[in-house]
């Protein structure tokens, strides 16, 4: 039984639509769309079609982006000899937060998990040999997650890039910072044993 | 029985008719919300169960190595109306050395898909519980005998479930199999003599010519049991017959293993790996 106008019904289901939103948040955002003033109601649709209509992923890192070509991508004073390899657009944004990293990216959309029947085929791995097989690179970061399935993918990476005398890397596993020892699981704690570093 | 506490770590009584622990194998996992996960386990009393792991993702969760496909862990649960929720957990065998090799990993995500394809939640089965255990246990062991694991896994789960391959004699008329090069019906689930493939003219699509090495090496699968190992390498008529068993599973289950198709894209084209599994 709708209780709502077919309009409002509407809005609801699209709402209920994106993720982590239910039935319940859809019919508060709904109701409190409802009591906006028209003209921030016009901005907010505004801006949904703008980021359809302008955002689109680089041609050479697949990162998100306004133009033809990335930020990252098109700034001359990053390291173009170090190519940092990422599942997701968002995976860019968490390292270049961390401020230590300088060469640029290439994102997967994804990763490797066979019982989901996501192979290296549904993935940017044909993109990244182009890049690669121009030249200049010397080194692959394997920033993937440190999952089953961001192992997988950085496994097989390793295993298609060696061959072209690259060198490829994975990003450390350990502990938090600020955290205590006594709390760490025992696999992120192997994990850190196995990557100790002389001082 | 499903449903009910083993006993083993404190009854009912002890934490709510709610609560239970078992021991269990992560077989797959999927993100839900911003942190979340939701598990399929196959757990020994419980059979497969759904249960969602809260905050796993973030880097600051006790749970997240725990949880991760494949291992073995006891966990303590809490029963919920529509999914379990994981209270906390306690590792049996990580089995990372698994994930840690790429072709280890897919052969143990394959066997885990058959796993996770036969069940249905709530019943449990325990003998198909100690199968995928013990050849998770081979994997690590012997990982240059990967494929014959799987496909002696393959071949012992699909007895389990009350499909066992006829092998031994010709599966159309009971009949003695020529020697040499045979062919195997997927209709019929094993091996059917000459005069009998005259006749079923209607199978022809579903006939496998089978080499007189894989025939060798199914009939040796039926009659031994995981952790035993054929004399010799293993070559290329076990890769043979675990690319019949898989196609026989698919026939079987009337639909393609998502595993097997990432398996056959994957350089190479099979499973069949560089080190010769």
């Amino acid at each position: 039984m709708t209780y709502y106008s077919g309009t409002l019904e509407n809005l609801i289901e699209r709402l209920c639509g994106l993720p982590g939103i239910g039935p319940k948040s859809a019919q508060r955002i709904a109701l409190y769309l409802l009591s906006l003033p028209r003209d921030e109601a016009v901005e907010l649709a505004k801006s949904i079609v703008d980021v359809k209509d302008r955002v689109r992923f680089c041609a050479t890192c697949f990162n998100i982006s306004e133009g033809e070509v990335c930020g990252i991508c098109s700034d001359e004073r990053r390291d173009t000899s170090v190519i940092c390899v990422v599942e997701e657009p968002r995976d860019v944004i968490a390292i270049e937060r961390s401020g230590a990293f300088r060469g640029r990216y290439h994102v997967l959309g994804g990763a490797i998990s066979p019982i989901d029947g996501v192979g290296p085929d549904e993935l940017r791995f044909t993109e990244l040999m182009a890049r690669l097989r121009g030249g200049g690179v010397s080194e692959i970061v394997a920033a993937t997650n440190p999952n089953a399935e961001g192992e997988a993918t950085a496994l097989y990476m390793a295993q298609l890039v060696r061959p072209l005398g690259i060198k490829v890397t994975r990003i450390a596993s350990g502990l938090p910072v600020g955290g205590d020892l006594e709390y760490a699981d025992e696999i992120t704690l192997g994990r850190a044993m196995e990557g100790r570093q002389e001082l | 029985m499903a449903g009910e506490d083993t006993g083993r770590r404190g009854g009912p009584r002890e934490r709510g008719a709610r609560e239970y622990s078992d021991v269990g194998i992560v077989l797959r996992s999927h993100k839900l919300g911003e942190s979340d996960k939701i598990l399929r386990i196959l757990t020994r009393e419980h059979g497969k169960r759904s249960a969602v792991a809260k905050g796993v993702r973030k880097t600051s969760s006790r749970f997240g190595a725990r949880l991760e496909p494949l291992t073995c862990a006891r966990l303590f649960m809490h029963r919920g109306r529509n999914m379990d929720t994981i209270k906390q957990v306690e590792i049996r065998t990580s089995f990372k050395e698994v994930r840690e090799d790429l072709d280890l990993f897919m052969c143990a995500q394959a066997m885990c898909e058959l796993a996770d394809s036969i069940t249905a939640e709530d019943e449990p089965h325990p003998e198909l519980f100690d199968l995928l255990l013990g050849a998770l246990e081979l994997l690590v062991e012997f990982p240059a005998r990967a494929a014959l694991t799987r496909a002696l896994f393959e071949f012992k789960v699909m007895s389990a479930s009350g499909f066992g391959l006829m092998v031994a004699g010709c599966a159309a008329c009971g009949g003695e199999l020529e020697e040499g090069e045979t062919w195997f019906s997927l209709h019929l689930g094993g091996n059917i003599c000459g005069s009998c493939r005259a006749w079923r003219a209607a199978d022809a699509g579903k006939l496998v010519r089978v080499s007189a090495g894989a025939t060798g090496v199914l009939s040796w699968m039926s009659t031994h049991e995981l952790g035993d190992w054929p004399d010799g390498p293993p070559g290329a008529a076990a890769r043979e017959a675990g690319l019949l068993m898989d196609r026989v599973l698919e026939h079987w289950m009337e639909r393609e293993f998502r595993t097997h198709r990432v398996m056959r894209s994957m350089p190479g084209g099979t499973d069949e790996d560089s080190r010769g599994r």
